[in-house]
Order: C-alpha cells, then structure tokens, then sequence
C-alpha cells in the first residue's frame, strides 16, 4: 500500500474582491487557538496566559499584539482566540486557569480593508462600529447577518473577521455583496 | 411639449428636461420635479379614479398624505401599482399609468357604479350578497374582486434589489425642516453623532414651500445652507429619501432608504434600516387637512398648502383662476402669495366668518363652485385649509395617547413619549416659524446633552405667525354628497350611517366605514372624520378620541422587510470538510437543515434513487462503506467536574464510563421526554466530546450552557463547539476494520481486543495527521467513526477510496444511512419528536434510578394525551410485496378509522436490502406486549390499508454479533 | 428591544434566543420523595405577570452566556441584566 497522504483543502476558495480602494480576502493560512479561560482569579489568569503565550491578555473587548504577528482577541469573559499567521498554533497550552484548544480548522479568516469596510459591515452587523464603542483594536462576536462572526477592528479602516469554516463561503458572499452594493 | 402651467420661479432645475410618460403620453419635466409637479405643469388633472364610485380624481396634496394621486409605474416586471404621484420623484424615461378604470381614464365604464352610491353605502357587503347562497363562490366573489383593489400586480418576480443596514448614533433627527434643521445643527456643532433623515429627496421641508426668511436668508436658502454644513461634518449622517416609519423599543426605529431614482439596476433601490439612537428628536412636520363640503372631490379641489407648494417649489400653477377656503386667515394670505406669483384669485371664502363653499361641478375637473350664499364662481382650483394636523404618529407607537389642543383645533403629542424621544416644531403644535427653530434648537442641544455632548446655543432669527382655526369642519347643506376619505369613497352620510347603526365609537367606526384604513391611513380624513362624529354623538372630540397608530407610517415594500435574504441569500448553505470529494463522486446532495449531505451516490445505468440506495446499503453490509457525518454536533467538554456534568445531563450512567471508552447517551428534558441522543467519548479524565443529532447540535449546546451556567453554577467545566473543526466518516462494514488498518499510524493497536467496541483513542492517520477514532455503529455492523481536521475531510474520503479499492469500498449517503438504521432498530429524529419517553422507545431500563438528572423527576409521568402507552416495535407488511408508508396509523382488523380505535402510528420505514422486504418502526399502544399481532396500517390520505404483524424492533443481527466481531 | 448585557454593552434582543420566567433556575431535588410534584410546578406553573418580570435570555450570537433580565412585560423597559452564573453563584435569584 503506497503511503497514503492527506492534503489541505481551503476553507474558502475565492479570489480576493476588490472595490473602491477596499479589498475583501479570505486568509489562505492561519492559525487559531480558542482559549478556555476561568474567571476566579483574573491576576493569575493574566500571569499565566503571560508566561504561556508571551503577550498580555486583553480586556473583554479587546486585542493584544503577539509574538511572530500573531493577535489575541478577546470576545468574552471566558474566551479568547489567539490568531497566528501561518498555520501552526503554540502546542495546546495548558495552566490552572486557562486551557486551550487548536481550532484552526473550525474558524476561517476573513481580511476586509479600506474606505468602505465601515459601509460594507454596517449592512450586516448589528453593534456599534463607530469609533467610540468599536476603536482599532476592539473585538466582538455576533452576527454577518445569519453568519457567526467574531469581528477585530485592526486599524481604522481594517478588520480581521473570524467566521466558522462551515459558513465561510456564505460569510464571504455577505461581505463581497455588500461591497458590491454601497 | 410645453408646460403651460409653469410658472416662474420655483426650485427646479430649467436647465435641464426630463421626458417621461403617463398613460402613454409623452411629457417634460425638469429636475426637482415630483411626477405630481411635473403633471400639473403641463395641465394634467386628471389621474385615477376613486375606489368604490369611480369617480374622477386628481392631485389633492403635494407630499405623503395624498390619497387620491396612485398611479402605476413602470412595467413589467417592475411595475409598481398604487405609488403617490407626489411622492415619485421624477426622472428621465419615468413611465407611470392611471389605476382603476375599464377603458380610457376620461371615460371609466366602471362610473357606471356611481350610479348605485345610494345602494354602497357604508357596510353595505354586510347586509348583501346573501342570496342566493350558492351565488356567493361564483358569481359575487369574483365579481368583488375584479371590482376591488386599485392598482394590480405585475405577477412577476421583482427583480429590484433591496438590502439592509443598521446604524447607530446619539440623535436621530427625524424630519429636515426648519425644527429638524435647527435641531441638527444645535447637536452636530456640539459634536454628537447625528443622524438626519428627510422622506424627501429635498431637504427643508415646508421651507421649501412658503416664503420665509431665516437669518436674512430665504428659507430655501437657509435649508440648503444648513444642510451643506451637516454634511461637512464627519460626525453626521445625512439620509434623504429616508422615511422612518416606525419607532420600536429602547431607541430603536425602523426606516426605510430610497435611492435616487438614476441608481444602476444591480444595485438595491431600497435599504431598509434599523437605527439605534439614544435620543430622538422627531420634527416630523404637521400635514394639512380639508373641509367637508359637497363636491369636495373633484380633480382641482386641493388642500391650500399644495397649491402653495406647487407654486412656491415646482413653480406650478394648480390653476389659473385660483378659489380659497379656510377656516383661519391663513387663506387671505395665501391668496396674496398667489396672486404676487401671478396667479388669478377667484375669491377668499372664510370657513370662519360664516361662510363656505355649497357645492361644486365639473365632471372631468373642477369649473366652479357655488358657495353658501347662494354665489356661482368660476374657477378651476380651490385651495382648501381646514387647519393643520401635527404628525404625533411616531409618538404613539408605543402605546402613548396624544392629547386634544384646542388652541389649534388638533392632536399634539402625549405627556408619556417613547423613551428618549422630544418632539418639535409643528409636529408639537407649534406652528410658527420661529416657535419651530426655538423647539428644534433647544430639543438637538437637550439631546446632544444628554449623549454626553454640551452645546452652546446659536439662534436662528426668523418672524412669522401661525393661525389658529376656528373649530369648522364642514361646510354646505347636509343634504349633498360630501367626502371624508377619499381614498377609500367614504362620505359624510356613511358616518352618520354608521353612528345610526350603533357604530358610534371611534374604533367601530372606523372598521364600519372603513374611514382611515386606506393606504394613505386618513391623513386627511381621521381629523374630519372624528369631528362629523363627535358632532353626531355629542360629544367633543376629545371625548370622541382617536384610533391607535401603528407601524408604518407610510407604506413600505415587502421587499424591503426582506432585504437581500431573497433566493440565493435566503438562508446560508452549510458545506460539509467532505463536499467537495462527494460532490466528484457523483452525489445527490439534499438539505438537512442548513447543511448539503449526499443522499446517494448514483452510477450510470441505475434508473432511480432504489437502485442506488438499495446498492449502498447492501454492499456496505457486505464489505464496507463510508459515508460522511460531519454535520452531526460535537461538544468538547472539560474541566475538573465535566463527569459529574456528563452524568447530569444524559439519563444514562456515565460515572462509570473509563478513559478510552464511548457510550451512547440520552438525553432528556426536564419533563422527562427525549431531547437528543447521540454519543459521548471519554478521551481523558476530564475531558469529553459529546455528539448531538445534526438538527439539535444548536439547541443541545444551549441547554448545556444553561446547566452550566445556571443549575450548576458551582462546577468546574468548559464547553467549545467543535462541529465545523472535525470531518467526520462513518466506515462500515465487516471490512471496515481492515480498511481503517490501512489508514492508521503504527504502533495504534486496532484489532478486536486492542480496540474493542465502543473504544475511542486519539491518534494519528496517515503518515502525521491527527485524528480520532470511535467504534461505534449506527448500521449494526462492524463500524467506527473516523475524525480529522476539516481542512484534510476531502482528502480522508478520498484516502479511504483509494485504501479501499480491492475491499469492495463505496460511499453510501444519508439514504442508505437511514435504511440501515432503520433495519437495526436505532430510532432517529422520527422516533426523537419531542413525544416519547425512554419507557416509549424501550429504554426505560436505561434510565438510572441511583442519580439525579435532568428529566428524572417527571420520567414516564409526562405525556402527550392519546400516547402515553405507546412502545416502539418493529412492523413488517404480511404480504411481502406490500409497500408501508411512513405517518400510517394503525387499527384493529375491521375497526372504523376514528380517534378512539386507533392503536399508534408508523414512524420510520424502509425497503430492506437485506430482507427483501419492507419494514418499519412505529409506535404501537402497549407494543412490547403485542408481538406477534396483526394490525392494519392505514394511510388515508395516500389510500392504503395493508396488514403487518408486530415483530421486535431489530430486524438485523438482534444479538449484536456483527458489533463486536 | 435592546439588552444592555453587563460586560459586553448593549445588544439588539435579536442576538437572544429568550426562554422564560427566570424560577427556571431553582430546580428542585430531583432525588426528592416528592420531586414529581415538584417539577410539575417548576415546569408549568407560573406567575405571568403583566409588570415586572425577571427572566432568562440566552446570548447565543454574542457570548453564549445566559442573563437574567428584570423586564417590564408591559412597556418593555428593561430595569437590570445580571450575569445568572454570577446570581446562580451568590444564590440570589428570586423576585
């Protein structure tokens, strides 16, 4: 028996979109590590996702730089997702307070950039996007519409969206109408 | 060609012309013109016919509250019936056509009706067409309803596109006259986030209309000032051609976004919006009302502000010889703003001083009027102003009252507002100019305030005075035909009808008459309407009251409410990591919810969907198949107490459950009837991955997070939906096990004892990938499932083809799923529907008596009525070539077919390969005691009566040979 | 409706998936002599008042945590929104 393979299959297959000085692109690799994190001791918690990951651990709502490019982003009290570029993650790290867990495949990552990202997200996601509720750098989960999403604004007019990979192509639909239609 | 109604002056853009079409008809207009405006101008009047008496009609206003003015636009499949003419902004190539006539508009046949308008008064279809009886379905009802209705649909699909949106800020301004305006201007210079929105494609309002001067400017002037400096700044959000049409809870409105009229056709002509604001400054304006008064329909009889508009903003003349009546001195000054245009003044009747218009002629459109002392005047316009309504609709859409002013003779808003909202300007009753800058001002600065951005105050210099009315609603002898509502044919008689017949209150009178309830909701006619009752009752018009406002506002496209979520976005489609690698294969794919699953696989010269399935099943019962289970839920559990929860959510042992080991789990509700089932895998002390049915992986991952969070809130344990990361193959068959040995790394040990039934491991397959494996079986024979990450799914069934090749592989669908399951006795959604218990299905035996679970204080206790004593057994037809129908139900040999005889029903059937014969599963009273019996399953609907004899559930292997093999 | 959820901020109500009278948190013993009667109440009795009611919302699109809102059943103003896990914790969840 010739030593079987197995190879990678994309979670979304489309060229990137390209409007008006905006670009909407599926990230082709990356990396996801969900982390599992406890509430009881929020002083140790930051400790250990410290030591475990080398970068702060962001406020609900928030993001931090990473080593190597990566970004942690912290939809909830009890979650946060750390983004690398490049398919690996840290081994599953593991503390008293926190576990993790690969979830690379279960979340696909979306790129939107440009002056028409706020216009093309506003057709779609019900949160506040403006400025003082959502500034660079905040993240949050809800909804493209009927398409779970955890939505990081990067920069002003950047954002990193991460939607599950049975929803990517319907998530990336969403996004390339709405930047067809505004 | 020539508009020899145009006058000078005006808002329109001369430079430029516009060509378009009404009933066929070429005409020009220029930009800035509504089709309304551009009709006029060139001498147009006469553009429909009323509902009910066919009676001809022409523009009565100039904005939203236009009753008579429903024309068809454009064709095809884009024809829009029953649009306002005064609410269509004109464009180039613009096609629009008159509504509910039977031959040429000047000559209706349906007029005819006019001649019977003694016999249709109000509520007239309650005390008619009642005999014949049989004459109601065909001859009366048909004839209704080609009678009824204004403007028709295409029948076709529309192809606009519409989409959806949402936005946030700290005030909405509704409305863009001068209180919107100033309310605007007051929050954006203080730098809150504001968002203005305007129905129309002009901003400024009545600004627009009457001559005004603002800070020196002339209101017009002034408006588009206002307006270029909010659109500077970044904070603010301009939306024209945006009426917001409802207020809902908590701040939030809904709106709904015209785009101009050029915008390409790929692009949505509508964008319905939910705006979020903290705080709500509705300035949304007043509009005018009529007198009643004999012949106060025809084409010309127009309200006084229209005429003024027309002749202000679109530089039209509504007439050359220009009539006026009012009850307030309001007219005088209209007539003298008329005649500095140029326009000819027939005369000012003062509804006030005792005077007032008796009756009116001209067929096709006005030519003169008689009035109350006796006078003949001609004219062939007559500008009418019963005093003005303040616009409180968005106030009482949360269930405020509006309170009676009698100052103004009308509504104003209640003391009880939707929360955050302050209303302004006329729609407050103020009417002045200057009291509506004051009002908008003050209300944009509290608002800005309150969102955390003080302001200073700018004040905006302006004269003007408002007339109050006197409290005159009709004028004229009783005796003459005099109209309330237009649209909808409903006269002064029909609500003296109505209070005779004991439809005295508001609500009823309403509803008897149908005053009000036509598509321009009596924006004209409530206010006269509730006045001739109050008259006719006794009572004041406050006492009288008003009825409920709702949403919308103003009338709103389906397809707006529906967005983009139409045809290809109607729901998202859910692939499965293998459906690319199915999809090669050949599959028919069919939808499990939101999910695409392959039904079967067909290969060339089957016939149809039997040979494939039948084909599947039988070979993979006969060597192996795999078939992918992706879609089912996956859960991964952990933390210090995630046994102790385990064991709390399924009715089932699991404290005893060891490392490396599954067990089928179910799952109950608290009322101890089945939720879900599925399977749980230990892969290590504290750690679990639980599955769920495809359908239920949502529901069951929240009802674990409300165990969790809220019954146990004490335990140390994590939940992580896992269903998208994994691919997921069930392989099957007594060849399965040495396919997968062909798949897994060294040293894994997957022989009989080194990985005995009902093992999970974690591991890796081919050469470094990382997987789990489970051997478990919903076919009944050797089986086990095989995980990897979603990204190698494709490549895992295309690995295990290959691997496969010389064993006999195939891929097997969800079909072939279903009938080896069904064959094995496994229930499945049909049997898990919400109304059967363990002791139903016949696991009451696994139900633990020892622990404390969900479901266990009401196991066997609840019950649906007429079920409580069912039992899942199998059923097989005597007659071997009889075909069993799912949903039959089942009755005693020569019982009738009623409720009391019936014994259960039929719940999962299936053709069995392997026995050649049909077989199902069903729920039968008392069935484990019964085997053996015969029955008859009945299906009434589909017409079959076939006999079948109660056999045990487990048609295959009843022992679990093949399992543990 | 908009529910103000206490670390995330406010949220349209369409994020929730709603689920009932917030007593659905005292789940009686299950082990209990008379659990039967017991759940009998805890499942379909309920107070239903036209006023104040405080009762559990699940934020499946947001942070899948469940909340118990203290909601006027008649003009929807929403007086608090607690974390239940935190109220489940500290045992404070009556009326």
């Amino acid at each position: 028996m010739p030593e079987l393979r197995l190879t990678e299959t994309p979670a979304i297959v489309r060229a990137p979109v390209e409007r008006g000085g905006t670009r909407l692109v599926a990230v082709g690799e990356s990396g996801v590590l969900t982390l599992v994190l406890r509430r009881g001791d929020p002083q140790r918690l930051a400790q250990e996702i410290g030591a475990a990951l080398d970068c702060d651990l962001p406020a609900v709502g928030g993001s931090t730089d990473a080593t190597g490019g990566a970004r942690l982003l912290r939809p909830a009290a009890e979650r946060a997702h750390l983004v690398t570029p490049g398919s690996s993650v840290p081994s599953a790290a593991e503390g008293e307070t926190f576990y993790g867990i690969d979830q690379s495949d279960y979340w696909s990552c979306l790129n939107l950039s440009g002056p028409l990202s706020r216009a093309c997200l506003e057709r779609l996601w019900k949160p506040d996007l403006g400025d003082a509720a959502f500034p660079p750098g905040a993240v949050a989960r809800s909804a493209l519409g009927p398409v779970a999403a955890v939505l990081c604004r990067l920069r002003p007019a950047a954002y990193l969206l991460l939607v599950p990979r049975s929803y990517a192509q319907a998530g990336f639909d969403e996004l390339e109408t709405s930047l067809a239609w505004v | 060609m020539t508009q020899h109604h145009r006058i000078g002056g005006g808002l329109v853009d001369r430079s430029q012309s516009l060509s378009f079409t009404f009933n066929g008809r070429t005409m020009q207009g220029h930009p800035g013109d509504t089709l309304a405006s551009a009709l006029l101008a060139n001498g147009v009047r006469l553009v429909g016919r009323s509902f009910k008496y066919h009676r001809p009609r022409g523009m009565f206003s100039a904005g939203p509250e236009e009753p008579n003015a429903l024309v068809t636009l454009g064709e095809g499949a884009r024809t829009e019936p029953n649009t306002r003419a005064t609410m269509a902004e004109l464009f180039n190539g613009l096609q629009a056509a008159s509504q509910n006539h039977r031959g040429p508009l000047g000559f209706d046949l349906m007029a005819a009706t006019d001649l019977l308008a003694p016999f249709l008064g109000a509520g007239f279809y309650y005390k008619t067409f009642m005999w014949p009886r049989a004459f109601w379905e065909r001859v009366y009802e048909p004839l209704i309803r080609r009678a009824a209705g204004l403007g028709a649909l295409s029948g076709q699909d529309d192809p606009g596109l519409y989409d959806k949106g949402y936005r946030h800020c700290d005030v909405l301004v509704i409305g863009a006259g001068p209180a919107g305006m100033a309310a605007a201007l007051a929050a954006g210079r203080a730098g809150a986030r504001v968002i203005l929105a305007d129905e129309d494609f002009r901003p400024g309002g009545r600004l627009l209309a009457e001559w005004h001067e603002i800070d020196g400017q002339p209101g017009a002037d002034w408006a588009a000032a206002a307006w270029a400096e909010l659109d500077g700044m970044e904070h603010v959000r301009l939306m024209p051609r945006c009426t917001v049409f409802g207020v809902y809870d908590h701040g939030i409105c809904g709106a709904v976004e015209l785009t101009a009229p050029d915008t390409p056709e790929d692009r949505p002509r509508q964008v319905m919006w939910r705006i979020y604001a903290r705080r709500t400054v509705l300035c949304a304006g007043a509009t005018e009302r009529s007198l009643v008064f004999p012949g106060n329909d025809r084409p010309g009889v127009m309200l006084a502000g229209a005429v003024q508009a027309y002749a202000n903003r679109w530089a039209v003349a509504a007439g050359r010889n220009i009539a006026v009546l009012a009850n307030h001195d309001g007219g005088a000054d209209l007539a003298e703003e008329l005649r500095a245009a140029g326009l000819s003044v027939a005369a000012v009747v003062e509804a006030h001083n005792g005077q007032g218009v008796a009756a009116t002629r001209g067929r096709l459109g006005l030519r003169g009027v008689t009035l109350g002392d006796g006078r003949r005047l001609d004219c062939d316009c007559l500008a009418v102003s019963g005093g003005w309504s303040p616009n409180i609709h968005l106030t009482c859409h949360l269930d405020s009252r509006p309170v009676w002013c009698d100052d103004i003779q009308a509504f104003v808003p209640g003391s009880v507002l939707p929360e955050g909202m302050r209303v302004a300007g006329a729609a407050n009753g103020a009417f002045s100019l200057p009291d509506c800058l004051a009002e908008g001002q003050a209300a944009g600065r509290a608002a800005a305030e309150a969102a955390g951005h003080p302001a200073a105050a700018p004040v905006h210099r302006a004269s003007g005075i408002a007339h109050a009315p006197a409290p005159v609603w009709r004028t004229g002898p009783e005796k003459g035909r005099a109209w309330v509502d237009l649209q909808n044919d409903v006269t002064a008689k029909d609500i003296a009808l109505a209070r005779r017949e004991g439809f005295g209150a508001v609500e009823h009178l309403k509803r008897y008459t149908t005053l009000g309830m036509a598509t321009d909701q009596g924006k004209t006619s409530n206010l006269p309407g509730l006045a001739l009752l109050a008259g006719a009752t006794g009572r004041s018009i406050p006492e009288t009251g008003t009825t409920r406002y709702r949403p919308p506002y103003t009338p709103v496209s389906i397809g707006a409410f529906a967005g983009r979520e139409r045809g290809r976005h109607f729901r998202p489609v859910r692939h499965t990591p293998a459906h690319d690698w199915a999809a090669r294969l050949g599959a028919s794919f069919t939808e499990s919810g939101l999910w695409l699953r392959a039904e079967w696989f067909a290969r060339p010269g089957e016939t149809g969907w039997r040979d494939s399935v039948d084909r599947e099943a039988r070979q993979t019962r006969a060597a192996v198949g795999i078939c992918d289970v992706s879609t089912l839920g996956k859960i991964d559990i952990r933390g210090r107490d995630a046994l102790s929860f385990v064991d709390f959510v399924f009715c089932n042992g699991f404290a005893s459950l060891p490392v490396g080991k599954v067990r089928y789990g179910l799952m109950l509700r608290e009322d101890g009837l089945v939720m879900d089932d599925g399977t749980t895998a230990r892969l290590g002390e504290h750690h679990f991955l639980m599955t769920t049915t495809t359908a239920n992986a949502g529901p069951v991952y929240r009802h674990l997070e409300f165990v969790r969070q809220c019954l146990q809130p004490h335990w140390d344990v994590h939940l992580v939906p896992e269903t998208d990361g994994w691919a997921q193959f069930s392989v099957a068959g007594p060849k399965s096990r040495a396919l997968l040995s062909r798949l897994v790394d060294a040293p894994f040990d997957i022989s009989n004892a080194g990985f005995p039934f009902m093992a999970c491991a974690e591991l890796t397959v081919c050469g470094g990938t990382r997987a789990r494996l489970f051997r478990i079986s919903f076919s009944g024979e050797l089986a086990y499932e095989i995980a990897v990450p979603a990204r190698y799914g494709n490549a895992l069934g295309a690995a295990l083809m290959e691997a496969g090749a010389d064993l006999g592989v195939l891929a097997y669908g969800v079909e072939a799923l279903d009938v080896m399951r069904v064959e094995k006795g496994h229930p499945s959604g049909n049997e898990l529907n919400g109304q059967t218990g363990p002791v139903h299905l016949g696991m009451d035996r696994m139900a633990s008596r020892r622990k404390d679970y969900v479901g266990r204080a009401r196991l066997g206790i609840s019950h649906v009525d007429g079920a409580e004593d069912v039992q899942l057994v199998g059923v097989r037809p005597v007659r071997e070539g009889d075909t069993l129908w799912n949903g039959a139900h089942f009755l005693e040999p020569g019982a009738a077919a009623t409720l009391e005889a019936d014994q259960g029903w039929m719940s999962s059937v299936t053709h069995s390969p392997a026995l050649g014969h049909a077989v199902g599963l069903a729920f039968i009273r008392n069935g484990a005691a019964r085997i053996g019996e015969r029955l008859r399953a009945v299906d009434l609907v589909r017409g079959s009566d076939v006999e079948v004899e109660i056999v045990p559930p487990h048609f295959l292997d009843p022992e679990g040979e093949r399992l543990h093999a | 409706m908009m529910i103000d959820h206490p670390i995330l901020g406010p949220r349209d109500a369409e994020e929730f998936v709603y689920l009932g009278d917030a007593c659905l948190m005292v789940r009686p013993d299950g082990m209990a002599a008379d659990a039967a009667e017991a759940f009998a109440t805890y499942l379909y009795a309920r107070e239903n008042p036209a006023g104040r009611h405080r009762e559990l919302w699940f934020h499946e699109q947001g942070d899948q945590s469940w909340l118990i809102v203290t909601r006027c059943t008649r003009t929807h103003a929403i007086e608090k929104v607690e974390l239940a896990q935190d109220a489940a914790r500290a045992g404070v969840v009556g009326q």
